[in-house]
C-alpha cells in the first residue's frame, strides 16, 4: 500500500528548522498501523507527506502504487480526494454546516466527487452504522466531542478511500469513548477495505493495531 | 456553482447578524444616491405638475418665488396681501377663471387656507368623508392635515391667535370639521380649507351678534357677551347674525390664481400687469418653478460629488471588512484546502457569497428606494417649497 | 307719453318678434348635451326667467317654502348642498340674499343678475324694524331689493341670467338666446303697459302698504309714500292717525298692496277715500298663474282703479318721466 524510500523533509528555518528523514518504510494493504512518539517528532508531518499535502525535499513516496512525490499539484489533490481519507487532529469540522453537510462537504467542493442520491444513501447507511443517524440534521456545535469524532471519521470514509490517515483520532475523549471511537474507525476501515495509519499517544490502544511504530526511530536530528 | 451558492448561503445564514449588517450597509450605500435622485426627480415632477396646473398667479408686488410658493404651496404666510378688488378685476375681464387664495394663517403647523369652493372644484379635491363646508366656520381637511392633527368629521379645531400676523385683539375661531378630502399627493393634502369669508372673520373683518345666553364653560363668543372668553364659535343659532363691515373690495387675499380661457386671454391678462408701478403683479408659476429647479440642479451636482466621496469611503471600509472577514476565515479555508478544494473552488465560494450579498443588498436597496419614494416624496416636496 | 319713445319701443318689439319667428324652427333642432342644467333661484322672478330661458333643458328649483318671503329666508344645510351641486345659482343681488355671506358657494356658479345696474341701487334710510305675525322682526334698512318691479331692470336681470346659463352650458346657447328674445319681448310689453298706466296718474301720490315698490316708483315716475302694513293685520289706531296726517300732506286716492288686504282694512280705507290696489311683487311662486300673468294683473288692477268713475278727479298733471327716490 505504502512504500517510502529515503524520504527527507525539512520545515523552513522560521518554522522551527525541523528535518524529518525516513530511510525506508513500507505498509501492506489492509494493515492497521499505529504511529506513536513524543510531540514534535514529525508524526503528523509524515501523514501530510503521505497525503501529498506537503511535498518531500527528496526521496520517494508510493501510495497505492502511485508516486505521490512526482505528481503535479492538481493530480496530487485529485489522488488525495479520491484515494485517501483524512481524520484531522482538530477534526476541522465547519460549524456553519449541520452534521450531514459536514460529512458531504468533500463532495460539494471537489469536482472529482459527485454528490448524487447514491452518496446520500451511503451517508445514511454509514451514519446508522456509526451511530449518527439521529444527529444528521443537527449543527455540529451541538454535538458531543465523541459525536464530532464520529462525524470526522464518517467524512473521511464516505469517499471509499484506500487509505485512512487519522491524526490523534481519540484525543480529548474519556477512556471508554476512546475504545468506542477506535472501534468505529476500525470497522469503517474494514468495511471499505481501507488500510489505516493512526497517530496516537494513547498507549493503551496500541495493542489493538497490527503494527506500532515508535516514531523516534525515524527521526534524524538536523 | 450550485454547491458554492449552497455553502455560501449556509455561511451567510449562520453568521446572520454580520450578514445583515453588511447587506444593510451595502444597500444603503447603493440606495442613497439613487433614492436622493429619485426624490429630487419626484419633487421636480410634483413642482412642475403643480405649476402647470396653475397657469398664472396674481398678487401684491413681492418676490415672484414667494408669491408662487404662497399661492401653490401655502408656504409663506408673511407675503404682502392683495385685495378682492384684484380678484374682481380679473373676473370682470372675462378672460380667466379667478380663484382667490388666503394663505396667511396656520394652525398647529398646518396651513389654514381660505378659498371659495371654485378652488376645490378646480383642483378636483373631492370629499372622501363627511360633506363639503356649507356655512361660516366650517372646514374641510386635506388627508395629511387630518392625519397629522388627528381630527375627523364632527371634530372642532381652534385657530391659534399666536399664528396670526396682524391680529388686534382678535379671538381664535372654533372651526367645525365637516369633511375630509381624498388624498391627492399634492400640497392640498396638508391644508385646512375654510371659506374665504371664514378667514376674514378670523382676521376680524366680520363678526356676529347674538342674544344674551348663559355663559358656557368655555365662554364662547367673547365679542358678543363681553365675558372673559377665549374664542369665537359660529353656531346655527348665531350664524345669521354674522356680517361684514367695509368695502368687500378691500378685503385681503394672498393671491389670485388665474386660469385663462385661452392663449389670447393669457396674453391680454399678462399685458395688464406689465406696468411695474402698479401694486399688483402677475407671475407664471411654471417659469418661476423652472428657475427654482435650475438652482436645485446646481445643488444636486454638489450633492453628487459629496455622495461619491461618501460612497468611496464606505466602499473602502466595506472592502476592509470583507478582507478582515476572509482573514478570520483562514482556518476554514485551510480545512477546505485539506479536504481537497482547489484555489478555483475557494474563489468560487467567495464569489458566490459576494453575489448573494450583492443580490440581497440590491433587493433591500430597491426596497429603500420604494419606501423613500412613497414616504419621503412629499416630505422632499415640502422641504423644497418651505425651505 | 312721449310719442317718440313709444314708436321706438314698438319698433324694437316688432324686430324681436320677427327675429324670434325667423329662428323658431332652429329651436327644436338643438339638443342639449347630457343632463339638464340645474338652476337654483333665489326668488320666483329669477326662477321664472330661468324656466323661460332654458325651457325643457333646465331644471329650476326655488328652495324657499311657499309661505315665506325669499328676502328673509335662510337656507338649511340640505339646500346649501343642493346649491353647491347645482350648475348655477341665480341671485337677485342688491343685498337681497342676506344668507349669501353666511354660506359657501362657488363664485363661478353664482350669477348676480343685478350687477349691471349696481350703481343705480336705491338705498333705504330711516327704516324701522317691524314684524309680520309670528315670523319675527325684520327691517327694510339698507339697499332696496325688489329690483324686478322695474321691468327694464328685469330685462337686464334676465339677460345676465341668460349669459350665465350660456357660460355654463354653451351647448344650449341657441335655445337660450331664442327664448330670451321672447322673454324680453314680454317684459318690454309689461314695461310699456306699466308706463302707460303710470302716465295716467299724472303724478298723484300713491300710498304703498310696504316699502317694496322703490324701483317701480323710480322707473315709472310714481309719487310713492310707504307705510309698513300687513294685509291681514289691522293696523293700530295710531297708525291710522299717522296715515291720515300723511294724507293731509300728500293727498292720495290709491294704496298699492303686496297682497289683498282684509275686509276690515278695505272698509277703513274706503272711509279715507283710499282705494286699495293689489300689486303683488311676486317674490315667491304665485298660487295661480306665473310672473307674467301676475304682473299683467297688477297693471290691470292699477289701471282699472285709476280709470274708475270715483277717480276721475285727478291731481294736476306732472312730468310723466319723473323719478321718485
Amino acid at each position: 500500500m505504502i512504500r517510502i524510500e529515503q524520504l527527507e523533509f525539512r520545515y523552513p528555518a522560521e518554522e522551527g528548522d525541523f528535518t524529518l528523514h525516513i530511510p525506508r518504510f513500507g505498509m501492506a494493504s489492509g494493515e492497521r498501523l499505529a504511529i506513536t512518539g513524543p510531540s514534535g517528532t514529525g508524526k503528523t508531518t509524515l501523514l501530510k507527506l503521505i497525503a501529498g499535502i506537503v511535498p518531500p525535499v527528496r526521496g520517494e513516496i508510493w501510495v497505492d502504487g502511485q508516486p505521490v512525490h512526482t505528481m503535479p499539484d492538481g493530480e496530487r489533490r485529485r489522488f488525495r480526494i479520491t484515494r485517501l481519507g483524512f481524520v484531522f487532529q482538530d477534526l476541522q469540522l465547519l460549524e456553519y454546516l449541520d452534521t450531514a453537510d459536514n460529512i458531504l462537504h468533500p463532495h460539494r467542493i471537489n469536482p472529482a466527487l459527485r454528490l448524487n442520491p447514491e452518496i446520500r444513501q451511503r451517508l445514511r447507511k454509514l451514519a446508522a452504522d456509526i451511530g449518527l443517524e439521529s444527529k444528521l440534521a443537527q449543527a455540529v456545535t451541538a454535538l458531543s466531542q465523541g459525536e464530532r469524532q464520529r462525524v470526522a471519521i464518517c467524512r473521511a470514509v464516505l469517499t471509499r478511500p484506500a487509505l485512512i490517515l487519522a491524526d490523534e483520532p481519540t484525543a480529548s475523549l474519556d477512556p471508554a469513548n476512546k475504545l468506542k471511537i477506535l472501534d468505529v474507525l476500525f470497522r469503517a476501515a474494514e468495511r471499505e477495505g481501507a488500510s489505516l495509519i493512526a497517530v496516537t499517544h494513547d498507549h493503551e490502544l496500541l495493542d489493538r493495531f497490527d503494527r506500532v511504530i515508535d516514531f523516534s526511530t525515524f527521526r534524524c536530528p538536523a | 456553482m450550485r454547491h458554492a451558492f449552497y455553502l455560501s448561503w449556509r455561511h451567510l445564514c449562520h453568521y446572520r447578524i454580520r450578514s445583515l449588517v453588511l447587506i444593510a450597509c451595502l444597500s444603503l450605500m447603493g440606495a442613497l444616491p439613487v433614492a436622493l435622485h429619485a426624490l429630487l426627480d419626484q419633487g421636480e415632477r410634483h413642482l412642475l405638475s403643480r405649476a402647470k396646473d396653475t397657469p398664472l398667479v396674481i398678487g401684491a408686488r413681492a418676490s415672484g418665488l414667494d408669491l408662487t410658493l404662497s399661492a401653490l404651496y401655502f408656504s409663506n404666510p408673511e407675503l404682502p396681501k392683495t385685495t378682492m378688488a384684484e380678484l374682481e378685476r380679473v373676473e370682470n375681464s372675462g378672460w380667466a377663471l379667478a380663484l382667490p387664495i388666503y394663505s396667511r394663517l396656520r394652525v398647529k403647523g398646518q396651513p389654514l387656507v381660505g378659498v371659495t369652493l371654485d378652488y376645490l372644484d378646480y383642483r378636483q379635491l373631492h370629499i372622501g368623508q363627511g360633506r363639503m363646508m356649507a356655512t361660516l366656520g366650517d372646514a374641510v381637511l386635506g388627508a395629511d392635515a387630518a392625519r397629522s392633527l388627528g381630527l375627523g368629521v364632527g371634530d372642532q379645531l381652534l385657530t391659534t391667535p399666536g399664528n396670526l400676523f396682524d391680529l388686534a385683539g382678535i379671538y381664535p375661531l372654533k372651526l367645525n370639521i365637516t369633511g375630509l378630502l381624498e388624498k391627492q399627493h399634492t400640497p392640498d393634502d396638508q391644508a385646512i380649507f375654510i371659506d374665504l369669508k371664514t378667514a376674514w372673520i378670523i382676521e376680524g373683518l366680520g363678526h356676529g351678534h347674538e342674544p344674551p345666553a348663559p355663559p358656557s364653560a368655555h365662554g364662547a363668543n367673547p365679542a358678543i357677551q363681553g365675558s372673559p372668553a377665549t374664542y369665537t364659535e359660529i353656531t346655527p343659532e348665531n350664524l345669521a347674525s354674522f356680517h361684514f363691515h367695509g368695502d368687500p373690495g378691500t378685503y385681503p387675499i394672498s393671491a389670485v390664481l388665474a386660469v385663462p380661457d385661452n392663449h389670447r386671454a393669457a396674453t391680454l391678462l399678462r399685458g395688464r400687469y406689465l406696468d411695474e408701478t402698479q401694486p399688483g403683479q402677475l407671475v407664471e408659476p411654471l417659469a418661476v418653478t423652472r428657475n427654482l429647479l435650475d438652482n436645485i440642479f446646481r445643488i444636486r451636482e454638489l450633492f453628487d460629488v459629496i455622495l461619491a466621496l461618501v460612497g468611496l469611503a464606505t466602499l473602502l471600509a466595506l472592502s476592509l471588512v470583507f478582507w478582515l472577514s476572509l482573514r478570520m476565515r483562514r482556518g476554514e479555508m485551510q480545512t477546505l484546502f485539506l479536504l481537497g478544494s482547489s484555489r478555483l473552488t475557494l474563489f468560487r465560494l467567495i464569489l458566490a457569497e459576494s453575489l448573494l450579498l450583492a443580490l440581497a443588498s440590491l433587493a433591500l436597496g430597491a426596497l429603500w428606494i420604494q419606501l423613500a419614494q412613497r414616504g419621503l416624496g412629499e416630505s422632499a416636496l415640502k422641504f423644497l417649497t418651505n425651505g | 307719453m312721449n310719442p317718440r319713445l313709444l314708436s321706438m319701443r314698438t319698433l324694437t318689439r316688432a324686430g324681436m318678434v320677427i327675429t324670434a319667428l325667423v329662428t323658431w324652427p332652429g329651436m327644436t333642432a338643438q339638443a342639449g348635451e347630457g343632463h339638464p342644467m340645474t338652476i337654483v333661484a333665489a326668488n320666483y322672478p329669477l326662477a321664472y326667467f330661468a324656466e323661460r330661458l332654458g325651457g325643457e333643458w333646465v331644471r329650476v328649483s326655488l328652495p324657499v317654502p311657499a309661505d315665506e318671503d325669499p328676502a328673509y329666508w335662510q337656507p338649511d344645510s340640505k339646500t346649501i348642498q343642493a346649491m353647491q351641486q347645482a350648475d348655477l345659482v341665480a341671485l337677485n343681488g342688491a343685498d337681497y340674499e342676506q344668507w349669501l355671506n353666511l354660506i359657501s358657494l362657488p363664485r363661478r356658479k353664482r350669477v348676480d343678475t343685478s350687477a349691471a345696474f349696481r350703481s343705480r341701487y336705491l338705498v333705504i334710510k330711516e327704516a324701522v324694524t317691524h314684524s309680520h305675525g309670528g315670523s319675527g322682526t325684520h327691517s327694510h334698512d339698507g339697499t332696496a331689493s325688489t329690483t324686478w318691479l322695474d321691468f327694464s331692470q328685469a330685462i337686464q336681470q334676465s339677460t345676465a341670467l341668460a349669459a350665465a346659463m350660456i357660460r355654463q352650458r354653451p351647448d344650449l346657447q341657441r335655445t337660450i338666446e331664442q327664448n330670451q328674445t321672447f322673454l324680453t319681448a314680454d317684459l318690454l310689453a309689461l314695461d310699456a303697459a306699466m308706463q302707460r298706466v303710470a302716465d295716467q296718474l299724472h303724478g298723484q301720490t300713491v300710498m304703498a302698504s310696504h316699502p317694496v315698490y322703490q324701483y317701480l316708483a323710480r322707473r315709472y315716475g310714481l309719487n310713492l309714500e310707504s307705510v309698513h302694513w300687513e294685509p291681514q293685520e289691522m293696523p293700530a289706531a295710531t297708525e291710522w292717525t299717522a296715515l291720515r296726517e300723511r294724507l293731509s300732506r300728500h293727498p292720495a286716492q290709491l294704496m298699492v298692496w303686496e297682497d289683498t288686504p282684509s275686509n276690515g282694512i278695505r272698509q277703513a280705507l274706503t272711509g279715507l277715500n283710499l282705494k286699495p290696489v293689489d300689486f303683488l311683487p311676486c317674490a315667491n311662486r304665485p298660487r295661480h298663474g306665473n310672473f307674467l300673468s301676475v304682473m299683467r294683473a297688477n297693471i290691470a288692477n292699477l289701471e282699472a282703479t285709476i280709470t274708475s268713475p270715483q277717480n276721475t278727479q285727478t291731481q294736476k298733471p306732472r312730468n310723466s318721466k319723473g323719478r321718485s327716490q
